[in-house]
C-alpha cells in the first residue's frame, strides 16, 4: 500500500522512537505462536536458574540401577550409569542457556566490528577480508566445528570458540550488507562533507542503523546456537563426560534404544522444544521490526 | 552468460585457494605426532623420527603447505592413520554414498518444500498456511539427531518395520538394499522441507504482493494465469538459489544422520577423522566439501541468470 | 446533458492499520463524461490514489467501503462479482500507474504481456494480435515496435515503459482510462511529450480518461474539468478554466499561491506557503477538514462539516463561505520585494574546465568504456548570489555537484573554492573548506540519521567546528531551528517523526550551521509536495539573505529556478550550453535546447500556449556522446553538417548572457530569434537563418 494512508506528510506521530519499538515488541508477543514460543524459552530459563532447587538429585550422582523406567523416585527413569535423567536434563538445562547466548554476543560484536569496518572502508581491503568471509561461509559449518574442536579438544569453552568463530562470516556479511546501502545515503555524504573521522563514521553514523538487522539475527543466531549445541553434543564433541550435555546423553543413549528410550528421548525433546520456542519467538520478531 | 561465468571463475578459485590455506591452517594447530599415530604407542622414539622426517613434518609449514598443494594436485592425498588405507578411494566411495543419501533426499524435498510454501504463500494465514507454517517451524527447529533419534525409536525399535543400522555390506551400494536408505533420507529430509517450504512460503507472499502483481490483476488477467506466468518465476528465483548454497548446510546433516544409522558416507568418515586427529583425512575431507561448495555456488549463480532476466544485464 | 460515463456517488473508504481506521476517502461525489478528460488534483494523503483504485474495484488489502457507490454504464463497480470485474478490467476500464516498472512484470518479454491482454478479453481474433500489439505501439510512437515486443521491461527507457504501459491499456479499446500520476519521475521533454499523446488518444479513440496528479501545470494542460481533493475529500470541482482563473475553495486558491511559475519573473510573486499541516486520516475534525489551515476560517467552519454545493458557475465548492471570499487571481498577491542585484564583491567558487569521467562496466569485450557525465564545464559563483544549473537526467549537474564538494574524483579541471584549490577528495581537505562548503541533498528520507535527535544532529556542525562556545551550544541549536520554522521541542525528536518537509529544514539548518560561505542544493525540494516545497524555499532563501551565503542550486524544475536564480547555467549532456543572469536566460533568446525545455515546462494556467516545440526522441548515452555539438541529434533548429562535426562556439550576448551553438546569435539576427510563447517573453518573428 502507498504511503498514501499512513498520516499526512507534515504531521507529527505521537510516539518517540523507542517507544515505538517496545511497542512493536509487545505487540509481536501477543500473538499466539509468539505467545507458545516466550512460554517455552522462559520455562527453560527458570528450569536453568532454579537447577539446585528443582533437581532432585545432582548431575553427577549414581544414584540407581541403570536404565529403569520411571518410577516414584526417579520420575524420567535412570541412565545407563544409574544416573536420574530428570536431574540431568535439568542441569542441563544451564549449559545450553548459558553457552549459546554466550557464544552469539562474541560473534555479533567481532563481527559487528569487521562488517562495518571493511564496508565502509571497501577498495581492496574489503574484498581481500570478504574473499577470506566468503570461504568461510561456504564452509560448512560443521566442518568448522569439526576442525576447531578437534584441534582443540572438547570442552564447554571450546563449544563457544567454536560457535562463535563459525558464525562470524555470516555476521560481518550482514552487517557489511547494512553498511553497504547506507553507504549512499544522504546523512553519510554529509557527515563526510563535515570531514568526520573514520571511528565516528563507523560508531556513531553507522552501527545505531545496524541495530535492526542485529538484533534479528541475534535472535535467530541463538535458536541456531542451541541447535548446534545439541549437535556437536551428539557428536561427541561437546562438553565431555561426565557433565550433562543434552546432545551427549541422547549419544550415550541410542545405544541402548531398544532397552530403555527415556534417557534418550527426554534430553532430546528437551531441546527440540527449546530450539523450537526460540524459533517461534525469533520468527514474530522479525517480522515485527521488519515493518 | 559466459561473460558472468568467466568473471565467477576466478573469484571461485580464488575461494578455494582461501579455504585450502585456512583447512591446512586448522588442521597445523592439530596436536598431531603423525608418525606416531601412525606407528603405534610402543614404536621406539627413533623410528617415530624418522618417520616424521620422512613424511616432512620437521618442515617450515609454508613448505609442507606448497608439498600438500603440489600432492593434491597430482592426485595424491597421502595415506589415512586410523584406517590404514589410502585416502583418495575412501574419499571417492564414501562421497558417493553421501550423494545417494543427499540425492535422495534433495528429490524427496524440492517438489514437497515448494509446493507446500506455494500454497501457503497463496492463502496467507488462512488454514492451510497456518497448518504448514507450524509445521515447517516446528520441523526445521528441531536438530537432524532428535528427528533421527525419534524416527528410530519408533520405526526400528518398537514397530520394527525398518533396519535401526543402515552400515552396508562392503561391496555393496545403499541402492541395492533401499531399506536401510528410508530413515536416513526421511530424517534429512523432514527438517530440509520445513526449512524451503517457509523461504518459499514468503518469497511467494513478496511476489504476490509486488506492484506489478497487481496490475496484472487489474489488466483483467485471472488468478491462476497471473500465479504461473507473472509470479511464480519471480517467486521461485531467491528458495531456489538459496537451496542450492542450503547444500552446505545439509552437510550437517548428512554428519548426523550417517552417525545415527550408521551409514558409512563422508560424514561419518570426517567424524571418525576428527576423533582420531587422522590429518590426511581430514584435509582431503574438508577440500572436497569445498569444491562442492563452490560448485554449488556456480551452479546457483547459473540457476539465478537463467531465472533472472535482469540479472543478465549486469555482470556480476 | 450526457449521460456520465462513470458516476461516484457519495463514496467513502477507509482502511484498517495498527493505530486505527483510516478515512481515505469521505463522501466524494463526482461525474465523468464519455470523451472527457477529468483531473483529480491532490497533495500526498489526500486520498486520490485511494479513488484512482477504487475505481477499478481494487479496495487494497484491508479496506472497506463505508458508504456510497461507483456507478460505470450504471453497474455498481464495489459489488461486482470477481469475475464480472476481471471481465470490466482492462476491457472496459484500464488503469495506467505511475511506475511503470511497477505496472510491467520483469520476468515477462513485453510482447508476451501485451498479447495476454488481448488474449484474456477475446477482442481479437488469435492471428492478429501480434499484429495488434505492434500497431498499438506504433501508435504510442514507440520507434521499432517489432524489436520493443521482444525485449524485457527493463531493457526500456523510463519513458518508453510508460508508452507500453499506455498502449497495454488501449489495446482493449476501453471506455475509461485511469492514469495515477503516469508522468511523474519523466523529464519534463518527455513528460511533455506523453501529454500531447494523451490528448491524441482522446481523440482518436473516444475514451474519457480520469487524471490524477499532484503537478498543477500538468493539469492546467490536459484536463477539461478537476476536482481538487484534500484529505479525503473532494474540496471544489470546476472547468480548468474557471478552477484557475477563478478558485473558489480556500485550498485550491492557497494551492495556486504557492507553486513558483516559470512564467512570473521573480520579484513579482512571492511563494505563499499554507500555514499548518494536513490533519491525521485517523482522527477527523469535526467541522471543515481545512478549518486548521485557512485564513478565511470562522465559528461556524468549525462546528459543522460544509456540504458540497453547486456554485453559480456550475461548478461544486465544500466550504461556507465561497461567495464571500476574495477571489483575486491568486497571482496578484503580495509582491515580493524586489531582489536587489548587487554586482559581486567576488567569486568565491570558480570552476574551470572541469570533466568528470567514470568507466562502466561493460558485458563483454574488456576495453573501458567511459560515461563523460562532465565534459568542460566552467562556471563561477559569486559571493552571496545564486546560481541555478538546470537541466535534465543525465545532464550531469548532479554530478558536478558531487565534484564540486569532492564525493567524486574530477578527471581533470581546476575547482577553486575561496580562492584556495580544493582539486582533493573530500577526505583529504582541510576542515575550512568543510565548514565553509556545504551540501543539501535530494532525498529527505535519508538526509538525516534515524537513530540521532535533531538536536544533536543540527548541534554537530556546531561542535565540530566549534562556531560557538560550549555554554551556548544549546541555545544556538534552538536559533538555528527556529529560523527554519520549527521549534524547540523538535530538539528531542527523531527523524522519522518528522514529516519530508520537516527533515528537509532540518538539513537546511544543519547545513547553514557552520556559516558557509557556498551551499550546493541537490534537487532540495523535487521530492516534496508543492505546498510543503514553498515553505522549504522560502526559509532557505531567508537563511541565504541572512547568512549572505551563496548557493548552487541544481534543479530541474525551472519554475522553482525562476523564483530563486540570480545566474542560470543550462547543461545537456555534460555541456553547458546557455549561461548568464535568470531574466535575461527566461527573456530569451536562447539555445535551442532551452527553447524546447522551456516549452515543455507545463504551466498552470490553461490559457498559456507555448510553441510546440517537442524533441524527438531521448537523451544519447553519456557513453558515446554525438560529435560536434552533442544536441544535434535533436536539435530542431540544426544546421545540418556543422553541428554534427564542429564543436560550438560562445556566442557574448552582453551582460553575462552567452549561448554556445552554431546559429548566428549575434548582432542583427539576435532580434530574429525570439520566439513567441506563453512564457511571459517578448513576442517575436519567427527565425530566419
Amino acid at each position: 500500500m502507498s504511503a498514501e494512508f499512513m498520516v499526512g506528510q507534515d504531521e507529527n506521530l505521537a510516539h518517540s522512537g523507542g517507544v515505538k519499538f517496545t511497542q512493536s515488541f509487545i505487540r509481536a508477543l501477543s500473538r499466539p505462536s509468539a505467545a507458545v514460543g516466550l512460554a517455552i524459552v522462559s520455562f527453560w530459563i527458570l528450569v536453568a536458574i532454579l537447577a539446585p532447587l528443582i533437581a532432585p538429585y545432582g548431575p553427577n550422582d549414581l544414584v540407581g540401577r541403570a536404565l529403569q523406567s520411571p518410577s516414584a523416585a526417579f520420575l524420567l527413569g535412570t541412565d545407563d550409569l544409574g544416573r536420574d535423567v530428570l536431574s540431568r536434563v535439568v542441569w542441563g538445562a544451564r549449559v545450553v542457556l548459558v553457552l549459546a547466548p554466550m557464544a552469539v554476543l562474541i560473534a555479533e560484536i567481532a563481527g559487528a566490528l569487521i562488517g562495518l569496518f571493511t564496508g565502509y572502508i571497501g577498495g581492496w581491503v574489503d574484498d581481500v577480508i570478504m574473499r577470506i568471509n566468503d570461504a568461510l561461509i561456504s564452509f560448512p559449518a560443521i566442518l568448522l566445528y569439526l576442525l576447531i574442536i578437534a584441534a582443540l579438544g572438547p570442552s564447554k569453552t571450546n563449544v563457544v570458540i567454536a560457535i562463535a568463530l563459525a558464525s562470524i562470516p555470516g555476521i560481518a556479511r550482514i552487517v557489511r550488507g547494512v553498511v553497504l546501502d547506507l553507504r549512499t545515503r544522504s546523512f553519510i555524504l554529509a557527515a563526510r562533507l563535515r570531514g568526520e573521522r573514520l571511528w565516528y563514521m563507523l560508531l556513531v553514523e553507522l552501527l545505531p542503523n545496524a541495530r535492526g538487522p542485529v538484533i534479528v539475527d541475534a535472535t535467530l543466531r541463538i535458536a541456531y546456537a542451541a541447535f548446534a549445541i545439541g549437535t556437536l553434543g551428539f557428536l561427541g564433541l561437546g562438553t565431555p563426560p561426565p557433565d550433562p550435555d543434552w546432545g551427549g546423553m541422547v549419544n550415550q543413549g541410542v545405544k541402548w534404544l531398544s532397552v530403555s528410550a527415556w534417557m534418550t528421548a527426554v534430553p532430546a525433546i528437551a531441546l527440540a522444544s527449546l530450539v523450537i520456542g526460540l524459533n517461534l519467538l525469533a520468527d514474530s520478531l522479525q517480522s515485527r521490526i521488519k515493518q | 552468460m559466459r561473460a558472468i561465468l568467466t568473471k565467477r571463475v576466478p573469484f571461485l578459485l580464488l575461494t578455494l585457494f582461501v579455504s585450502s590455506v585456512l583447512i591446512f591452517v586448522a588442521t597445523e594447530i592439530l596436536p598431531v605426532d603423525v608418525a606416531r599415530n601412525m606407528l603405534g604407542q610402543f614404536a621406539p622414539q627413533e623410528a617415530v623420527d624418522a618417520l616424521n622426517e620422512r613424511l616432512g613434518m620437521d618442515k617450515s609449514p609454508l613448505e609442507r603447505y606448497l608439498r600438500w598443494l603440489g600432492r593434491v594436485a597430482t592426485g595424491d592425498f597421502g595415506e589415512s592413520t586410523s584406517l590404514r588405507s589410502p585416502v583418495g578411494p575412501l574419499i571417492i566411495k564414501h562421497a558417493i554414498n553421501s550423494g545417494i543419501l543427499a540425492g535422495a533426499a534433495l528429490l524427496l524435498i524440492m517438489p514437497i518444500a515448494l509446493l507446500l510454501g506455494i500454497v501457503a504463500g497463496l492463502y496467507p494465514n488462512k488454514f492451510a498456511d497456518r497448518v504448514i507454517s507450524l509445521s515447517s517451524l516446528t520441523a526445521t527447529s528441531t536438530p537432524e539427531f532428535v528427528v533421527g533419534v525419534l524416527l528410530l525409536l519408533v520405526f526400528a525399535v518398537k514397530l520394527r518395520v525398518l533396519p535401526g543400522s543402515s552400515a552396508l555390506v562392503v561391496e555393496r551400494t545403499a541402492l541395492e538394499t533401499p531399506s536401510k536408505l528410508v530413515l536416513p533420507v526421511l530424517t534429512l529430509a523432514i527438517v530440509d522441507i520445513g526449512y524451503v517450504a517457509r523461504m518459499m512460503r514468503a518469497s511467494m507472499i513478496e511476489v504476490m504482493r509486488s506492484a506489478y502483481v497487481r496490475a496484472a490483476k487489474l489488466r483483467g488477467v485471472p488468478f491462476h494465469r497471473v500465479v504461473i506466468k507473472h509470479a511464480l518465476r519471480s517467486a521461485l528465483l531467491t528458495p531456489v538459489t538459496v537451496v542450492m548454497l542450503h547444500i552446505n548446510w545439509l552437510v550437517g546433516g548428512i554428519v548426523v544422520t550417517e552417525t545415527i544409522f550408521a551409514y558409512p558416507g563422508l560424514g561419518q568418515l570426517m567424524l571418525t577423522a576428527a576423533n582420531a586427529r587422522d590429518v590426511a583425512l581430514l584435509e582431503a575431507g574438508a577440500l572436497f566439501f569445498a569444491i562442492v561448495a563452490v560448485l554449488s555456488q556456480v551452479g546457483a549463480d547459473i540457476l539465478y541468470i537463467w531465472l533472472n532476466p535482469r540479472a543478465r544485464m549486469n555482470s556480476a | 446533458m450526457t449521460h456520465p460515463l462513470l458516476q461516484v456517488d457519495d463514496l467513502s473508504i477507509s482502511y484498517a492499520t495498527e493505530g486505527g481506521w483510516i478515512r481515505a476517502v469521505r463522501n466524494v461525489s463526482l461525474a465523468v463524461n464519455p470523451r472527457e478528460i477529468f483531473g483529480l488534483v491532490g497533495e500526498s494523503g489526500c486520498g486520490k490514489s485511494t479513488l484512482a483504485y477504487a475505481i477499478l474495484g481494487d479496495l487494497g488489502e484491508g479496506g472497506k467501503r463505508d458508504t456510497g457507490r461507483i456507478l460505470f454504464q450504471n453497474r455498481d463497480l464495489l459489488s461486482l462479482s470477481s469475475h464480472e470485474l476481471r471481465r470490466l478490467r482492462g476491457a472496459k476500464i484500464a488503469m495506467v500507474h505511475q511506475d511503470p516498472t511497477a505496472a510491467l512484470t520483469p520476468t515477462m518479454k513485453i510482447g508476451v504481456q501485451l498479447a495476454e491482454v488481448l488474449h484474456i478479453h477475446a477482442t481479437v481474433p488469435e492471428q492478429r494480435t501480434q499484429e495488434r500489439c505492434i500497431e498499438m505501439l506504433a501508435r504510442v510512437h514507440l520507434s521499432d515496435a517489432a524489436g520493443v515486443m521482444e525485449r524485457y521491461p527493463y531493457e526500456l527507457s523510463g519513458g518508453q515503459q510508460q508508452r507500453v504501459v499506455i498502449a497495454m491499456a488501449l489495446l482493449a479499446e476501453p471506455d475509461l482510462l485511469v492514469l495515477d500520476e503516469p508522468t511523474t519521475g519523466l523529464d519534463v521533454t518527455v513528460e511533455a511529450a506523453v501529454l500531447d499523446l494523451l490528448l491524441e488518444i482522446r481523440d482518436a479513440f473516444g475514451v474519457a480518461i480520469v487524471y490524477i496528479a499532484h503537478n498543477l501545470g500538468v493539469i492546467a494542460r490536459v484536463c477539461e474539468r478537476v476536482g481538487v481533493m484534500y484529505a479525503g475529500e473532494l474540496v471544489e470541482v470546476a472547468t480548468t478554466a474557471n478552477l484557475f482563473h477563478r478558485p473558489q475553495h480556500p485550498y485550491t486558491v492557497g494551492l495556486l499561491s504557492c507553486v513558483p511559475r516559470v512564467d512570473r519573473p521573480a520579484g513579482r510573486r512571492a511563494l505563499k506557503p499554507i500555514p499548518g499541516t494536513v490533519p491525521n486520516s485517523i482522527v477527523i475534525p469535526t467541522g471543515c477538514s481545512f478549518a486548521a489551515r485557512c485564513v478565511y476560517v470562522q465559528q461556524r467552519c468549525r462546528d459543522q462539516r460544509p456540504p458540497l454545493e453547486a456554485t453559480a458557475s456550475d461548478s461544486l465548492v465544500r466550504c461556507v463561505r465561497w461567495r464571500e471570499i476574495c477571489k483575486e487571481a491568486p497571482d496578484a498577491a503580495a509582491p515580493q520585494e524586489n531582489k536587489t542585484i548587487n554586482p559581486a564583491s567576488h567569486t568565491i567558487l570558480e570552476v574551470d574546465n572541469l570533466r568528470v569521467y567514470y568507466p562502466v562496466r561493460r558485458r563483454f569485450g574488456f576495453d573501458k568504456q567511459l560515461v563523460k557525465a562532465v565534459d568542460g564545464v566552467d562556471l563561477a559563483v559569486g559571493q552571496a548570489r545564486i546560481l541555478a544549473v538546470v537541466g535534465e537526467s543525465g545532464c550531469g549537474k548532479s554530478t558536478l555537484g558531487a565534484a564540486i564538494v569532492g564525493l567524486r574524483r574530477p578527471t581533470s579541471g581546476r575547482l577553486i573554492f575561496n580562492e584556495r584549490d580544493i582539486g582533493k577528495p573530500v577526505g583529504r581537505r582541510e576542515s575550512t573548506v568543510h565548514r565553509l562548503l556545504q551540501m543539501i541533498f535530494q532525498d529527505h528520507s535519508a538526509t538525516l540519521n534515524p537513530t540521532i535527535s535533531i538536536g544533536r544532529i543540527v548541534g554537530r556542525p556546531l561542535r565540530l567546528f566549534s562556531i560557538v562556545p560550549p555554554r551556548q551550544l544549546q541555545d544556538e541549536v534552538k536559533a538555528l531551528l527556529r529560523s527554519v520554522g520549527l521549534d524547540k521541542a523538535t530538539t528531542h525528536r527523531k527523524p522519522a517523526q518528522l514529516s519530508g518537509g520537516q527533515r528537509q529544514r532540518v538539513a537546511i539548518a544543519r547545513a547553514f550551521a557552520s556559516r558557509p560561505k557556498l551551499v550546493v542544493c541537490d534537487e532540495i525540494t523535487s521530492a516534496l509536495d508543492v505546498s510543503v516545497q514553498a515553505s522549504v524555499l522560502n526559509f532557505l532563501l531567508e537563511l541565504q539573505r541572512d547568512n549572505q551565503t551563496s548557493l548552487l542550486f541544481i534543479s530541474h524544475d525551472l519554475g522553482v529556478v525562476r523564483y530563486l536564480a540570480d545566474e542560470i547555467m543550462v547543461m545537456y549532456l555534460g555541456h553547458v550550453c546557455e549561461t548568464g543572469p535568470a531574466d535575461l536566460v527566461f527573456d530569451g533568446p536562447n539555445h535551442p535546447y532551452t527553447e524546447a525545455l522551456l516549452s515543455a515546462v507545463p504551466v498552470p494556467d490553461p490559457e498559456a500556449r507555448s510553441t510546440r516545440i517537442r524533441l524527438k526522441g531521448s537523451v544519447p548515452s553519456a557513453v558515446s556522446p554525438p560529435s560536434g555539438c552533442p544536441f544535434h541529434t535533436r536539435c530542431p533548429r540544426s544546421l545540418g553538417k556543422i553541428c554534427d562535426e564542429e564543436v560550438p562556439p560562445w556566442h557574448e550576448l552582453g551582460s553575462g548572457h552567452r549561448i554556445r551553438c552554431h546559429l548566428p546569435f549575434s548582432g542583427d539576427a539576435v532580434k530574429g530569434l525570439r520566439t513567441e510563447g506563453g512564457t511571459g517573453r517578448k513576442d517575436s518573428v519567427a527565425l530566419h537563418v
